[in-house]
């Protein structure tokens, strides 16, 4: 059945609810009219049936969403992390009552402006039946009647004096009317969520959005998306036990521990540069002295990277230049970087590293 | 069918036979807004013009604004960049300038919904035209003072980990705080005060997208959602618009109790102290009152809005700023009383050091802007005067961010450890930012001003609808329908 | 791994023992890698010091006398600094009545300052500078602080670990006297006192006892674990 869809404009508000009464007693039903103004007139000044609204009860369920996710937030994770502050035990009453209502309100009005979207179907973008004109002061009345009242219809709006009157053939029914139990679900759910939820995008636009927000926002903190500012103190300035460049002694340095080399004596009685003792001192070295100084002596071991300057060349000819009891001395009390080997070497075993090292010479 | 009574629609004025009866019309005219009709789409072009048209002198200052955000912006910028201390904050005045602008900023934003909110539930009628600027103050002032606790950030760039958000460290934030009481309720009540003031829009923007073409008229159509003033979506709307004005109330009153809680929950002394929450709610109200006036003067004449911002209106917000600072009056009267007469010896020292220290001439200067300046308000002549108001409301600008400085650093400079007191004086990159807070603002209200329609022009027909005329003897007056 | 004992860690200061010689300040700066502020920076009171001496004087010169007060953070056991703490950066350890300072969750709100009413609570304003070769020296058991960021007398909380460590490898009880903070470690004339109030032999417990007690701004209410012995007169005349 084909409808047609009239609208008019009038000035006052007498001549609107006498149209509207007269399009009633035409029998076309309240539900088929709608009044547009841009002024709130309110239903029952033009004879109309009041309007129910379910925004409250929005913006009741947003009250107890809101309710609840403070107590979550408050008590939920005060229990989960148990932390007596300043002595105001696990889960302190007080503070909990200021979120309660602070998120309370705010699941309130949230949802009230929510409710307020979807009972009047908002957004809607594409083009309505409707007049400009509307806001400038004007009360539009807009009626979906059959094709075979409408020109009655038509005639009691200008007989009232409508003026900008408009006709429209519709194809389809504005309002879907409840039928069978079906039909009357389905008009449960246009009245709930607007005629054509699924041809709006504009619901999904904003959860997809929502859900992506929330999920980029979650993966720069867990490090999915990592954003490199160094502010964590991660990078220290200190140097721990095991790290960072040792630093060589001031030039001037010298032991204040142990023997000290006094020219002319040396510095413990020398062990001659036997082949035992130097079979011995090869050993010893092995163990000893070649993670920094290497095989060969040339200082390469494979710890020396990690020195500033690098150990010595024993190879060198400045090292070969010491006298023995000099190197007797180093190898005890250590040498810059190097450590006292005192510990690791005997007597000894002292002078067959000192044979073992001469015979490196090249 | 022939002897039915009709209405006038209301912008139309029936004609007066008698001259005397006339006359005496024309005045109450003159007075009165909601009883000055026009053919709505004269006041809507009223409303829209301004928005097209910008002149150099808008042009100048809406530059200068813009580079005073600029200014506070770079500020920041190098502030984080190089650390606070280039800031003058030490070590027992750990919160000063930024707190101060914090609480003055959050102060100015609630007279916007007291007067949208309250004086709506009230049924005030001056209230029409001026909620909608009064919204803004709103809902720039919070967005302003929410910055400052960002600036005031040791670590800025961590700000989000006093958010409730399940992050990488399995931490949430300690609602113990009275910070994390702040954050929740200045969310609440900015996201609130931005759909408040965005649903009492709808109208308007429908009526925006009615009366323009290109550009805004894609914008205000997207924005407006498609109203078309039904019965349901205005029955819906009145509804929504109530329960937001029951509901922001509460949550306006516990902003400012919160905020006083940031100090009132410190055990310092000058701090410490019970009526913290309803003499800071009240000071809040007293100073938005006045940054509601400086923003109405403005506004009506940058925006040749005489129409509709009458002085009528003005001296509506001159009462209630006369009656805030009274109750200002009493509750400072009652957090000094208290611990004067106790005489414990830091708060001795605070009043020696207001009554005749180095503090003394700020102190004096308050009191005589918060509590004798507004005074002069009782006189009819400075309630209509434009300009007087104006003086009037900056100097309680004045006086209230004095008494917030007072509060703050200066209270804080005077504790339990004597070894501990200092003195603080602002520095440069504070005072940048400050300046700077106030130029966004302004800003903010030069940039709506050319996208917003600054006035309900709905609400504003409702009241002419719903006004008319009385004779009373020889007089002619005002009366009110009250629809519900 | 075994469970560890309830321990209330506790500080006795003699003040009739104390000369104000600032050892301890010393000690403290280089046991904590506590920054060391310009001249300029500690006239504008922005100084870092753990624990420092407060000096008030009585009387007028020539007959002034000196008192003084070494201050640090007072451990309380109802801390008003923790509650107001958005991040819980100042937190609560129960199990050793410590108030503890996690660097790294602060944000530099400084509300913990506000309503700490001792004052032994520090910013860092600018980014800590330590010039070659003084990195060298800084104590690789304790973080560097960033920029932005509260800190505080910890106890020397690094040394409380490492000894508990250590009795715990050996398999004993923690012996009184084996923790020692720097600024106990360094007191010349031993006016501090360490140890653990929980154990009724230790030598802090011992001397909580003392007639001399008294609990600094105590009307507060904050229950702090230092204990100040104060006798007869100042041992300091000027």
């Amino acid at each position: 059945m084909a409808k047609n869809l009239l609208i008019g404009l009038f000035h006052e508000a007498t001549p609107t609810a006498d149209t509207l009464a007269q399009l009633r007693e035409l029998g076309i039903p309240d539900d088929c009219v709608t009044v547009m103004s841009g002024i709130p007139y309110r239903p029952e000044w033009l004879g109309r049936p009041p309007v129910r609204g379910r925004v409250p009860m929005f913006a009741l369920i947003g009250a107890g969403l809101g309710l609840v996710t403070a107590f979550v937030l408050t008590w939920g994770l005060w229990l989960l992390y148990p932390l007596n502050q300043g002595g105001q035990g696990i889960t302190p009453v007080p503070p909990t009552l200021i979120i309660l209502f602070e998120v309370t309100m705010l699941g309130t009005m949230w949802a009230a402006f929510v409710g307020l979207l979807l009972e009047n179907r908002f957004p809607i973008f594409k083009s309505q039946l409707y007049d400009p004109r509307i806001t400038e002061g004007h009360i539009g009345v807009l009626a979906e009647v059959d094709a075979e009242l409408a020109d009655k219809a038509e005639a009691i709006l200008k007989a009232n004096g409508a003026h900008h009157l408009q006709r429209v053939e519709e194809k389809y029914p504005l309002f879907a009317r409840p039928g069978n139990l079906l039909d009357r679900l389905k008009a449960r759910v246009t009245t709930l969520f607007g005629p054509d939820l699924l041809q709006r995008p504009f619901w999904l636009v904003v959860a997809v959005g929502i859900v992506v927000l929330l999920a980029v926002g979650a993966f720069i903190p867990y490090g999915i998306f990592p954003v490199a500012i160094p502010t964590q103190m991660e990078h220290q300035v200190s140097i721990g036990f095991q790290q960072g460049p040792r630093l060589a002694a001031p030039a001037a340095a010298v032991p204040v521990q142990g023997p000290v080399l006094i020219a002319g004596q040396p510095a413990s009685t020398p062990y001659p540069a036997t082949a035992d003792s130097l079979q011995r001192g090869k050993v010893l070295y092995d163990l000893t002295c070649v993670v920094c100084h290497g095989a060969s002596g040339d200082g390469n071991g494979r710890l020396s990277g990690f020195f500033v300057p690098k150990p010595a060349d024993l190879t060198s000819a400045r090292t070969q230049a010491f006298s023995d009891s000099q190197i007797f001395l180093v190898i005890t009390q250590g040498f810059g970087a190097m450590p006292s080997l005192a510990e690791n070497l005997d007597v000894q075993n002292r002078w067959d590293v000192i044979n073992y090292v001469r015979s490196l010479k090249k | 069918m022939s002897e039915r009574k009709t209405d006038q629609a209301f912008w139309r004025r029936p004609a007066i036979a008698d001259e005397t009866e006339a006359h005496q019309i024309e005045d109450v005219r003159q007075q009165h807004l909601l009883l000055d009709p026009r053919y709505p789409l004269d006041s809507d072009r009223d409303v829209l013009d301004p928005m097209y048209r910008s002149s150099k002198r808008y042009w100048f200052f809406f530059a200068l604004f813009a580079g005073l955000v600029l200014m506070m912006f770079t500020t920041w910028t190098v502030q984080m960049w190089l650390g606070l201390g280039i800031t003058g904050l030490k070590r027992p005045t750990m919160w000063a300038l930024y707190i101060v602008n914090f609480v003055y900023f959050i102060g100015i934003g609630h007279a916007g919904t007291f007067i949208s909110a309250a004086l709506r539930v009230l049924k005030v009628e001056w209230r029409r035209p001026i909620s909608r600027a009064a919204e803004l103050v709103t809902v720039f002032g919070l967005m302003t003072a929410a910055l400052f606790p960002l600036i005031h950030l040791g670590r800025t760039w961590k700000f989000y980990w006093l958010i409730p958000y399940p992050n990488e460290r399995q931490l949430w934030p300690s609602f113990h705080s009275p910070l994390l009481w702040d954050l929740t309720a200045i969310t609440t009540y900015l996201s609130c005060s931005i759909l408040f003031a965005y649903i009492s829009l709808l109208p308007d923007l429908a009526m925006a997208r009615d009366h323009t073409s290109g550009w805004r008229h894609i914008l205000y159509s997207v924005l407006a959602l498609g109203w078309r003033g039904t019965e349901r979506e205005w029955s819906n709307h009145e509804t929504a618009l109530n329960i937001f004005s029951y509901a922001i109330i509460p949550v306006m009153f516990s902003v400012h109790t919160i905020v006083s809680w940031d100090f009132a929950m410190a055990i310092q002394p000058g701090w410490h102290s019970t009526i913290f929450g309803p003499y800071f709610v009240v000071g809040a109200l007293f100073s938005g009152a006045g940054a509601v006036i400086i923003a109405l003067t403005i506004i009506r004449k940058a925006m040749r809005l005489q129409y509709f911002l009458r002085t009528e209106h003005l001296e509506g917000m001159a009462k209630l700023m006369l009656l805030l600072s009274f109750a200002w009056d009493y509750f400072y009267f009652n957090d000094v009383l208290v611990p004067w007469y106790g005489q414990a010896p830091v708060e001795k020292s605070l009043f020696a050091l207001f009554a005749s220290g180095r503090v003394a001439p700020l102190f004096y200067l308050m009191i005589f802007a918060n509590a004798i300046v507004p005074v002069t308000l009782v006189f009819k002549r400075v309630r209509t005067s434009i300009v007087g108001l104006f003086i009037v409301s900056l100097f309680i600008q004045i006086g209230m961010y004095i008494e917030r400085f007072l509060i703050v650093p200066v209270g804080l400079g005077q504790n339990e450890i004597p070894f501990a007191w200092g003195v603080y004086v602002p520095y440069l990159p504070e005072s940048l930012i400050s300046i700077g807070a106030f130029g966004l603002v302004i800003f903010l209200f030069f940039l709506i001003s050319r996208f917003f329609p600054l006035i309900p022009s709905w609400e504003v027909y409702e009241g002419q609808v719903l006004q008319g005329l009385r004779r009373i003897g020889r007089a002619i007056l005002p009366t009110r329908a009250e629809p519900d | 791994m075994a469970k560890t004992p309830h321990r209330e860690w506790a500080m006795i200061i003699d003040l009739d023992k104390c000369t104000g010689c600032g050892a301890c300040v010393v000690a403290c700066h280089a046991e904590n890698n506590v920054p060391i502020q310009t001249e300029q920076e500690i006239a504008r009171g922005r100084g870092i010091h753990w624990i420092h001496i407060e000096r008030y004087w009585e009387g007028a010169f020539p007959r002034v006398k000196a008192n003084f007060l070494p201050l640090l953070c007072q451990q309380c056991e109802r801390a008003p600094c923790e509650p107001v703490c958005p991040v819980y950066a100042s937190v609560r350890s129960d199990r050793e009545n410590l108030n503890l300072q996690v660097y790294n969750r602060c944000v530099g709100t400084r509300y913990c300052q506000n309503n700490d009413p001792y004052k032994v609570r520090f910013f860092n304003w600018f980014e800590p500078v330590f010039d070659e070769p003084l990195n060298q020296q800084l104590n690789p058991d304790v973080t560097v602080r960033s920029a932005g960021v509260m800190e505080k007398c910890t106890f020397c909380v690094q040394r409380i670990r490492r000894a508990e460590e250590r009795a715990l490898a050996e398999n004993r009880a923690l012996r009184d006297g084996e923790v020692i903070p720097a600024c106990v470690q360094t007191c010349p004339p031993s006016a501090l006192v360490f140890g653990d109030l929980a154990d009724p032999n230790s030598a802090v417990a011992k001397l909580a006892g003392d007639r001399r007690k008294f609990k600094l701004l105590e009307h507060l209410g904050t229950e702090p674990a230092i204990v100040y012995l104060k006798g007869g007169e100042s041992n300091v005349r000027a």
